[in-house]
């Protein structure tokens, strides 16, 4: 009685240990509880009911089930996704060849400065050839020239040849 | 390195580790919601968020600790927007029963949780964890976020206010009985 006094105190002040709280529950349910306490045997007794309460519908029912091949197929759709990406990636990330190149007797060069002095020194050359081979030009042209009144002669011969003819037919 | 696959929780584990608890997650939702329906609901949405990261699980180091401080801040959630919307779960019994009704229709362990019911929501969480389901007050401290001592002040406050509504209420009945 006195013990069990000392143990509601406890109790109610929130110090009493789990097997304390043990002891009172038993002796709330089980043993011939002393008037004065019986006001308290509720307490344990509405304990031991929640205890009682359960979920109502198994949780089982409403997860669903881990399907192993779906997760399976999953998992290597996702995979070939990932490396179908990294293949791409490698593929743009790719080292390209230089698209400005020369073929020189039959070489690639692709330092482009050398290819522009070398395509330089080439058009000068031409370019000095041409002007070599337009000297002989300009010696006939000069002759054209001085032969322009070698023309007139002609031209009065023409002429007279016709004036000739008008003559003969009168 | 452990391979992702197999680090993934399956249903076993799933079932062993969060499952065995439905029952401790219902009875602290429904002390929370004071509605069974409520509570059923609030324990399937968490069982779908926890199963969701179920590969996260691993990481938990103490995960009946973890999926009860869960449950508790989801229903505080609920409870917040209860409050938004002004609307008390529809189970919710407050009245107060006049000592006529409760000779007839209520034993007293009914009207213990009645009573626990109407404590305010940490009291009545931290009674029915302690009292119902003998759990540890560090565990209770850990899935509330308080500390020990916030613990033992909240629950002995409880088990103090059912108390004197025990006395008040048995007064009242020897009262009665001494008019008639």
């Amino acid at each position: 009685m006195e013990k069990m006094n000392e143990l509601l105190e406890k109790y109610f002040r929130g110090e009493t240990t789990l097997d304390e709280e043990k002891e009172l529950k038993q002796y709330f349910t089980t043993g011939n509880v002393a008037s004065e306490h019986e006001p308290y045997r509720a307490m344990f007794v509405a304990f031991g009911q929640e205890l009682q309460q359960k979920a109502k519908s198994p949780l089982k029912k409403v997860l669903p089930k881990q399907r192993a091949v779906i997760r399976i197929w999953i998992k290597s759709f996702a995979y070939s996704g990932i490396a179908a990406t990294i293949l791409i990636a490698l593929w743009i990330q790719r080292p390209r060849q230089s698209e400005n190149y020369a073929i020189v007797a039959g070489n690639r060069i692709e330092d482009s400065e050398y290819a522009q002095k070398y395509a330089e020194k080439k058009l000068n050359k031409a370019n000095e050839i041409l002007k070599n081979s337009m000297k002989p030009m300009k010696s006939v042209e000069t002759v054209r020239h001085s032969l322009q009144p070698m023309q007139k002669v002609a031209d009065t011969r023409k002429k007279l040849e016709e004036i000739e003819n008008n003559i003969q037919f009168k | 390195m452990q391979l992702p696959m197999l680090k993934c929780m399956d249903s076993k584990q799933f079932n062993t580790q969060i499952l065995t608890l439905s029952d401790k997650l219902f009875r602290l939702a429904k002390s929370m919601l004071r509605n069974a329906d409520a509570a059923q609901d609030a324990v399937q949405e968490l069982s779908m968020k926890l199963w969701e990261k179920r590969n996260h699980l691993d990481e938990v180091e103490n995960v009946p600790g973890f999926t009860m401080r869960a449950m508790r801040n989801l229903c505080l959630d609920t409870i917040r927007q209860y409050k938004d919307e002004d609307e008390l779960p529809a189970e919710f019994e407050h009245a107060e029963p006049t000592p006529h009704q409760q000779t007839e229709l209520r034993d007293m362990a009914d009207r213990v949780r009645s009573m626990i019911d109407n404590l305010p929501e940490l009291q009545r969480t931290i009674i029915r964890m302690r009292d119902v389901e003998g759990m540890e007050i560090a565990e209770i401290a850990h899935i509330t976020l308080l500390t020990e001592n916030a613990v033992t002040v909240n629950l002995s406050r409880a088990r103090q206010k059912i108390r004197e509504k025990i006395l008040y209420e048995q007064k009242r009945v020897e009262e009665t009985i001494w008019k008639r």
